[in-house]
């Protein structure tokens, strides 16, 4: 039985501050003490405090270590891991007040935060499609196809008042009618993770931390328009987000959670990436679309709007990554 | 391609190893493991705590983690166990069958095996 799970941040700032390195010593370190069946180790995505980094959280106590150094391992293993004493000086400091220890939520960081896109983030690992289905992952897609028909769907996200995270505020469920209304052979779902607004984080520590969320929302996206394929457009300045993504990809296609007769039903969809090479005006939805094409990314004029005439000239939706990331809470709590 | 049952059966198998991450479960099993402990015979225990939850498919429901020194080192290993907010047993002189008793008894059926606590010892 695993008693005590530890898991270090692998988004993109831990990395750099030297998580990597951190979660081998740390593997080493817990062999060395003969506790690896005791003890998991967990690569997670961000949880937030990149400056902070690299940040370490142990389960069940829930004690967070912030700026870990690979010397200060043999001394979390002996002292946290083997004796249960939580090493007190690599603790955050705004955990610690006093004598005691305050929980990682009430501390001023947090405390004001209710975490619904990023909910997954540095909880799960992301390259494990089996822990994602251990929180409610595939559930929401599951409900659509089998309780709900497409108007259903579009309506609870039309009813939920989500409008497009992304920054032009549009409703998404009023995009997603346009494009249902539409009659064409096929249609497309895309996804926006050209992120470029400088020092902007959020698609990235989704696509990062929860990358099935964005292939279970794009499905759902795909059923409630009638599309059987979608498109990711993610910058190649995301190394990180993209290998995770193509992995999430590749282990729905195994469990036949992307492909042919999801859940033995008649939908049918997948997904590809595609790279940005760095151009910001890609960002545009018009844009991002002529790039997919293969074209010169250029903007074009609308009307005629992507949901009547978008990718390859068909009807398209697009939508922004932590747009997506909202979709499968709302199919699951309701709207 | 998966079914919805397969799913469901996933989903299951991973939510006690996720809920972990969660913070504690309603009952808390705590060894003692400072170097008294430990000298004691602590991690043989800890490990047979370890062993008896997760055969009894407890692990969502119990958290088994461990202390340092809570200053009676003589009646070492010493397991404390915490089922409500201010109901606490303590155990002494514990080995790994006593450990498989307490599971047995106290965590799954809620009898406190009196002889082995403090004070009562024989």
């Amino acid at each position: 039985m695993i008693r005590s799970h530890v898991l270090i941040c692998g988004g993109t700032g831990c990395t750099s501050s030297g998580a990597t390195a951190l979660i081998q010593a740390m593997e080493d370190e817990i062999k060395k003490n003969g506790l690896e069946e005791e003890v998991k180790v967990v690569r997670t995505g961000c949880f937030g405090l990149c400056a902070l980094g690299p940040i370490m959280i142990i389960y069940p106590e829930g004690s967070f270590y912030s700026m870990v150094k690979n010397e200060d391992i043999p001394e979390i293993v002996t002292e946290h891991l083997l004796k249960g004493r939580v090493v007190k000086r690599l603790l955050y400091s705004e955990t610690v007040v006093g004598d005691e220890i305050k929980s990682l939520n009430e501390t001023d960081f947090y405390a004001k935060q209710k975490r619904v896109a990023l909910r997954n983030c540095g909880v799960i690992n992301p390259e494990i499609i089996d822990e994602y289905i251990g929180v409610d992952g595939y559930r929401a897609i599951a409900k659509c196809l089998t309780e709900y028909t497409p108007e259903q769907v579009i309506n609870v996200i039309k009813e939920s008042g989500l409008r497009g995270r992304g920054g032009g505020g549009f409703p998404t469920g009023l995009k997603w009618t346009f494009a249902a209304n539409n009659q064409s052979d096929q249609k497309y779902v895309c996804c926006n993770a050209d992120e470029g607004d400088p020092g902007a984080f959020m698609d990235r520590s989704v696509l990062e931390g929860d990358p099935h969320v964005l292939i279970e929302a794009m499905s759902i996206a795909g059923y409630a328009i009638g599309s059987t394929q979608g498109y990711v457009y993610i910058r190649a300045e995301y190394p990180i987000a993209v290998e995770r993504l193509q992995k999430a990809i590749e282990d729905a296609r195994t469990y036949g959670l992307l492909g042919k007769n999801i859940f033995g039903t008649n939908f049918c969809f997948d997904i590809e990436l595609r790279l940005g090479a760095g151009a910001f005006v890609c960002g545009e939805e018009t844009a991002l679309l002529t790039s997919i094409e293969g074209n010169r990314g250029e903007p074009r004029p609308r009307p005629p709007f992507p949901a009547v005439k978008g990718l390859f000239g068909k009807p398209t939706i697009i939508n922004n990554v932590e747009t997506y990331a909202n979709i499968p809470r709302i199919i699951l709590n309701g709207a | 391609m998966i079914t919805l049952e397969e799913l469901a059966a996933i989903r299951d198998k991973m939510k006690d190893k996720v809920a972990i991450r969660e913070g504690s479960g309603e009952i808390r099993i705590v060894v003692g493991m400072a170097t008294c402990g430990i000298a004691a015979g602590a991690r043989p225990v800890l490990n047979a705590f370890i062993e008896e939850i997760s055969k009894e498919g407890l692990t969502s429901k119990v958290t088994v983690t461990q202390t340092g020194c809570i200053g009676i080192c003589q009646y070492e290993p010493v397991v404390e166990i915490f089922t409500g907010k201010d109901e606490k047993v303590t155990y002494v002189n514990m080995t790994a069958e006593k450990a498989k008793e307490v599971v047995e008894k106290h965590i799954k059926s809620g009898q406190v095996i009196k002889n082995y606590t403090i004070g009562n010892e024989k």
